[in-house]
Formats: C-alpha cells, structure tokens, sequence
C-alpha cells in the first residue's frame, strides 16, 4: 500500500472512530472484496458468504474503537473469520443452507458466474471452474480453522505474521496448521494436478 | 509419494515454500532435500498444491457492501466525564504503585536502623563494660579472675533488655553465686517477677556505663516513627485503590453505555 493510501485509511478510521459513516463505508469499498473472498473460502457459498460479509462490516462499524491500529486489513479479516465461525456454528444446529448457490429460478448452479474469465473459450472456462470447484470442496473439507488459515495465506496471500494477527494466535499455530491443511489439500488434490493451468504448474516447479 | 515425512520436516517444507525459514534451517533443510528422496517428493507435492490454491481466482464483491445509516445502532458519544474518570483511574493506580514501591522499601530501612545501632552499641560497650564496672560492686568478679568470666558476667546491653520473664534463667547465670543478691532474692516477696528481682539484685553499673550501653536514642523513637509511616502508607495504599477502582469501574459502564 502506498504511503499517501496508508495516510488516507488513518484519517478514514479516525473518522469512522468519531461516527462517520461516509468514511467508514470508504473503507468498506476498499476491503469488500478481500472480506468476502475470506468468507466465501471458509463457508464455500456465496449466500452465507454475502451474509458473512455483511455482518463483519456491521461488527467493524460498530466496534472500530476497539481497533488499537496495526493493520487493519487483519482486524477486518478477523471479524469475517469469527462472522464465519459463528456462522459454521449455526449450520452445526440446523444443516439446511444449500451448499451450491442456486440461480434465479432456484436451480443449482456449479460456479458463480463472476469466478468465469470472459476471455477464456468455453473449454478453458469449464475446466478452470471445475479446478476451482475443486480446490474449494477439499478447502470446505478441512477443519474451520484450517480453512482460515489456507484462505489467509494461500489465497489472500497474506504473510505468516499479517496471519496470526487475523486469526489471533501464535506465529507457530499458523505454520503449523497451515502444513496441516496443505498435508490434507495435497491427498484431495491429487485428481486434479492435470487441470492446473499451465502457467500455475511452472511457477509451482520453480 | 513412497516415504511419509514426519509431521515436523513437513512443517519445515511448508514453511520453506513460503520462505518463512531462518537461514540456518533453510541451509539445513536444503541439504537434507539434496540427499533424501521423500523431502524431495514431498517438497514438489507442497509446490503443486500451493500452486493450485494460488490459481484460485479472487472474487469480486457481488454488491457493495456500504451501510446505511438504519443499518447501525446510533453510537453516543462519549459524555465529558468519561475522560475525566479515566485519567483519575489512571493516575490513582500510578500514584498507587509509587506508594507500593515506597511502602516496600521503607519500612526495611527503618527496621534494619535500630538493630544496626544496637549491634553497634553492643561491639562499642563490651570493652567499656569491662572498664567501667566496678571490682565487686555487683557483678563481684574480681579484677584478677579469668577474662572469660568477666565477659559472662558483664550485662551486656542485649541482656539488660532482655531482662524480662522469658529470661530469667539468663539472669541467674549472669550473676551466679553473689551473696548479697542471692539474699535479695530471697527477701523479695513471692509476687516479684524475676526479672525485677534481677533489676534490684543486681547493682547498677555507673549512669555512664548504663547510657552506652543503651541502644542510641533514635532506636526508641523509631518503632514510633514506623507505626506512624505505615498508617499513612495503609490510609494512602486503600485511599488510592479505592480512587482507581472506583473511577476505572465508571470510565468502564460508561464506555460501555456508549458502544465503544
């Protein structure tokens, strides 16, 4: 993040701090993205995940005095994490939310259509939407709190420090529950190496 | 993949991958990559499938995620007084720790003082003790006996303060054998404590002698002077936890109050 951005997002927060909304609601088209991907990788469908993410920013709003700086793209993607742990929590009570998201006639539809590149051909397209299928049923297979991690780090791309502060536990927790979740994704993948893009099969031989 | 890697090296692979190794494990690690087959499989296997995570497209937001006004509780704003009682309760548990401190130390310094002017006083009065007591005045040791005896039989000032029930043996073994005390002793009524007996069988060095061998002046006052301090220290140590307590309670409920 550019230092000039950085300045921006203090002054946003400081000012959320003091109510202001338009300010917060700043922030929050700034992070949507990144806290929806988090919650859609931890509960796998979009409806519980577009709920997640409302919730968490409702929670930030509500609670951003107790944010006592550090970043703040961490303490965002702590509350989704807790929205979605609270949310898995639920489902343990009462398993009816439908796991693939359904289109407008109610109908299940195997991938949303955003996570499509328009400029794929129909093959391409297929195959990479059936690899991400993939790859999020064996993330939705793992314990919560390994889905978290996965998601932090192999998804989010966040580092192992910007992880244990999103998860609130020990450097030493997030490398070794991270090697975990990689130990179990590794034997559920392993049917699905060849639909690999190429490019992602150079840089994972490097 | 025909070995399995323990959980620790596959910790260590994982953690390779990501470059999130010391340079001394990482040599370590290489090394062993180098020469062992499993590391080596299980290093290519962790590379594949973090790649296959990093392939995974980054969504998009389905909708704008702003909030409406409705959306949110109003938030009060801090009423004037929440700052007042924080910095209170903030200064109370300051103020309260410096006494802490203060109370830890100095009542070891006072206590230390008169037992260190009274060792002083003892090493001081024992040779006087052997000038300045008269030959056969009360201790009735004469001048030529052994020096041993002299030093038993002098009242050193730790037995002169001592002179009370509990060592009444002591008294009888500091002047042992003297006749006229022994005949005090008995003249004396039934109802008289020992050591009393001891004050008046046992004839008073000269005022000199008695003064030196008295712990110095300060020491008599200075139990006094402690109990003074230490009543200011309670009153000051409760005073200010009641102050911080109090007020950090408040500063607490109001924040709370106010959804901060």
């Amino acid at each position: 993040m550019k230092k000039s951005s950085i300045l921006d997002e203090v002054a946003l927060i400081r000012a959320a701090r003091d109510g202001d909304l338009n300010s917060f609601n700043r922030l929050v088209l700034e992070y949507q993205d990144l806290v929806y991907n988090q919650a859609f990788r931890i509960l796998g469908d979009p409806h519980s995940a577009d709920d997640a993410t409302q919730e968490a920013f409702v929670s930030a709003y509500t609670n951003i005095r107790s944010y006592r700086g550090g970043s703040f793209r961490a303490w965002l993607l702590r509350i989704v994490t807790n929205a979605c742990y609270d949310e898995l929590r639920r489902r343990k009570r009462r398993p009816t939310t439908p796991l693939e998201p359904l289109d407008d006639a109610g109908e299940e539809i195997e991938s949303p259509g955003w996570m499509v590149d328009p400029g794929e051909s129909p093959e391409e397209a297929s195959q990479r939407a059936e690899l991400a299928g993939a790859i999020q049923d064996c993330i939705s297979a793992l314990p919560a709190e390994f889905r978290a991690v996965v998601a932090l780090v192999d998804v989010q791309g966040l580092d192992y420090a910007e992880a244990s502060e999103a998860i609130g536990s020990p450097l030493g927790t997030v490398k070794s529950r991270l090697a975990r979740a990689r130990a179990r994704l590794r034997e559920c993948l392993q049917g699905f190496w060849e639909l690999l893009p190429g490019a992602f099969r150079l840089e994972s031989e490097a | 993949m025909a070995t399995k890697i323990s959980k620790r090296d596959w910790e260590a692979l994982s953690a390779y991958t990501d470059g999130q190794l010391s340079t001394r494990e990482r040599v370590h690690l290489e090394s062993r990559i180098k020469t062992e087959a499993n590391l080596q499989s299980g290093l290519e296997d962790l590379r594949r499938t973090r790649a296959m995570l990093r392939s995974l497209p980054k969504l998009r937001a389905p909708r704008n995620y702003t909030l409406a006004p409705e959306m949110v509780p109003a938030r009060k704003a801090h009423p004037r007084s929440y700052p007042v009682l924080s910095l209170a309760s903030a200064l109370a548990t300051f103020l309260l720790v410096l006494v802490l401190v203060g109370d830890f130390f100095a009542p070891r310094q006072l206590a230390m003082a008169p037992a260190m002017e009274t060792q002083v006083a003892e090493v001081a009065a024992e040779p006087q003790i052997q000038r300045e007591v008269p030959p056969g005045a009360g201790g009735g040791v004469p001048p030529d006996a052994v020096t041993g005896k002299t030093l038993e039989a002098a009242p050193t000032p730790t037995q002169d303060l001592q002179a009370t029930p509990g060592f009444a043996s002591d008294t009888q073994e500091v002047a042992p054998a003297e006749e006229p005390a022994a005949e005090l002793m008995e003249e004396l009524p039934p109802t008289a404590s020992p050591s009393g007996a001891r004050i008046e069988a046992y004839p008073a060095p000269d005022e000199t002698a008695e003064r030196e061998l008295l712990p110095a002046p300060e020491g008599e006052i200075v139990p006094d002077a402690t109990l003074g301090r230490n009543l200011i220290f309670r009153i000051l140590e409760i005073g200010l936890g009641i102050i911080a307590v109090v007020t950090g309670v408040a500063a607490f409920l109001i924040r709370r109050g106010t959804g901060g």
